[in-house]
């Protein structure tokens, strides 16, 4: 379903990417590394929000490149900064994308109803989104990623700032829809959770992607892989602390 | 005392940023069109009348979000966790005051008139502004069905919600109660007039399209960061994104221009002039835009929209429908070469 080769990107002098090259067939695939690695870059570059330098990217057999608008009708997104309007409120934002991706009006009504009920959004389906909590915002931003029924679903960190009731919501939501075919690519720092939830894991450093489990067997424990792969060389900067 | 003197010096700090906002109205195109009157009559050595009743109406304007309290500047949470005691605090309530950039003001009036009265019936205004500013406000956090844009209806049609976010944003800017003020005007010319001079509906058509011909050099100026990541996550072309923003702005005038008739030709004529000049700024200058503000334009882009809005919107409502289509045809020009435009650079923008 999604297919990555060779993808590189540089901003200035930085590499966001470098040389990605991968394949997430189905299931749920989560991209963890520290900040700066590159995570975001990468699921932007996939989205189609930032254009590669060099490299193919393939979404359902789709290049984002090429093909923008049939792209962003099979995908569902939730991104870095939650692509939300402040002066609409939850439901408005269901009624603003629903005619957008030709749903007819009893449809929008029977997904906006079933999406604000399994998400705990139904008290807050008429707050203005500037006066919502992160995590309210954040399961609208899921909401929205969903209404079209995408087949392919990015989220940029899902489970970060929001409480362990709403992260479980969103944690069952996402095995549920990936057992009906839905394939989900997640960034992620809460390792716990990529441990139960991910049915391959990719690890990023520096652009670079430095493990993948559907290639490469895991010797250990996620976490102890995490850190001799990925954070080793961080904390190798922090011996002066010991002094 | 330390401790009010410290929270003077903070609250004189936010206040002396917040007024920097205000000082976006210098750009604003009827700002201009007012400065452009006072020199004319300075330059011909007469009284700078004609200007006099623009600028009172932009300040009134201003009043509304210029009167709030200034101790509302810090979080109630703050001030609530200061150990401060009741005499310290009276002293900052009174002492907050003479922060209060209306208090200046009117010393400025003062000043310049010498007339107490006048002081006095401007504070008394401002007092009345602050008053129902305030009371709008909580009556609509606290009753939420009685805040004014929930009542905005849905907008039919693939592009509506996005049209309906965008008239919110319209309605969120002090252009539009100038324009709004100059309909009001045009139904009691209309309306209250013994024997009205249908010569007179145009250029009060043309005022209200002046009114807010700002905020389409700024159209994306209150779209936050996330909002325009949404815009480029929707499988929309660019060309449909302004064309939303620009069915909202239409449709804003052609409410506020229904009373003058007629008058509605040079109305809309001017808006898709403006707009067809404003699309430039807009999406390549991205000017900065404030809620409760009045819309800032740039200089080149407003003396072009001065010069052309006019023209063509006097030609279509005197001469010809043809100048209407002719501004029509520049409107779509500018809508499918900004949609390229928005479409190009909208993955250049985006970094990590």
């Amino acid at each position: 379903m999604i297919r990555c080769t060779n993808v590189s990107k540089r901003f200035d002098r930085v590499v966001a990417a470098d040389n990605i090259s991968l394949q997430i067939p189905s299931g749920i695939c989560a991209l963890i590394g520290p900040n700066g690695a590159g995570k975001s870059t990468l699921l932007k570059l996939l989205t189609g929000l930032l254009h590669p330098d060099t490299g193919e990217i393939s979404i359902g057999g789709m290049n984002p490149v090429e093909h923008p608008l049939e792209i962003k009708r099979i995908i569902g997104v939730v991104p870095e900064d939650l692509g939300l309007f402040g002066s609409l409120t939850v439901h408005e934002h269901l009624e603003l994308a629903g005619p957008i991706y030709a749903l007819a009006k009893s449809e929008i009504r029977e997904r906006s109803d079933s999406l604000l009920r399994v998400l705990g959004l139904g008290s807050a389906a008429d707050t203005f989104l500037d006066q919502c909590s992160h995590g309210t915002r954040k399961k609208t931003a899921l909401a929205l990623a969903l209404l079209h029924n995408p087949r392919v679903l990015f989220l940029d960190e899902p489970f970060e700032g929001i409480d362990p009731s709403a992260t479980k919501t969103i944690r069952e939501l996402l095995t549920a829809i990936a057992q009906r075919g839905i394939t989900v690519f997640l960034t992620s720092h809460m390792l716990a959770i990529v441990d139960k939830l991910a049915t391959q894991v990719l690890m990023i450093r520096g652009g670079r992607i430095v493990w993948n489990s559907s290639t490469q067997a895991a010797t250990r424990p996620l976490e102890d892989l995490y850190f001799e792969l990925v954070e080793a060389s961080a904390m190798e900067d922090l011996a002066w602390l010991r002094s | 005392m330390a401790a009010v003197v410290a929270i003077l010096k903070a609250l004189r700090l936010l206040i002396k940023r917040e007024l920097g906002t205000f000082f976006a109205v210098r750009f604003n195109n009827l700002f201009l069109f007012a400065a452009l009157l006072a020199y004319t009559s300075l330059a011909s050595r007469m009284m700078p009348i004609t200007a006099i009743p623009f600028f009172s109406l932009l300040l009134l304007i201003m009043l509304f979000p210029l009167s709030s309290d200034p101790l509302s500047k810090i979080p109630p949470s703050r001030t609530a966790l200061w150990p401060l005691t009741s005499g310290q605090w009276t002293v900052l309530r009174l002492a907050s005051l003479g922060l209060s950039p209306l208090l200046w003001l009117a010393l400025l009036v003062l000043l310049a008139t010498r007339r107490f009265m006048l002081a006095g019936l401007f504070l008394l205004v401002a007092a009345a502004a602050q008053v129902l500013a305030t009371l709008g406000t909580r009556l609509a956090r606290r009753v939420p069905q009685f805040h004014p844009q929930r009542h905005l209806p849905q907008v039919p049609g693939r592009l509506g919600g996005l049209i309906r976010h965008n008239i919110r944003q319209i309605l969120s800017i002090l252009d539009f109660y100038a324009a709004l003020l100059f309909s009001v005007g045009a139904i009691a010319y209309r309306f209250f007039k013994e024997h009205p001079d249908s010569a007179a509906y145009p250029p009060l058509a043309m005022m209200v399209a002046l009114a807010l011909s700002t905020y389409t050099q700024c159209s994306f100026g209150l779209d936050s960061v996330s909002g325009m990541t949404r815009y480029r996550l929707l499988p929309l072309r660019g060309w449909e994104i302004l064309l939303a923003k620009d069915i909202a702005f239409l449709s804003v005038l052609f409410i506020l221009t229904l009373p003058t008739g007629s008058g509605m030709i040079a109305g809309m004529t001017f808006g898709l002039t403006v707009i067809a000049l404003g699309r430039h700024p807009s999406l390549a200058l991205r000017l900065p835009l404030r809620r409760w503000r009045f819309a800032s334009g740039d200089l080149r882009f407003s003396g072009l929209q001065f010069m052309a809005a006019p023209t063509l919107g006097f030609a279509a409502s005197r001469s010809s429908l043809w100048f209407l289509g002719l501004a029509l045809f520049f409107y779509l020009v500018s809508l499918l070469a900004g949609g390229w435009y928005f479409e190009r650079s909208s993955t250049q923008q985006v970094s990590s």
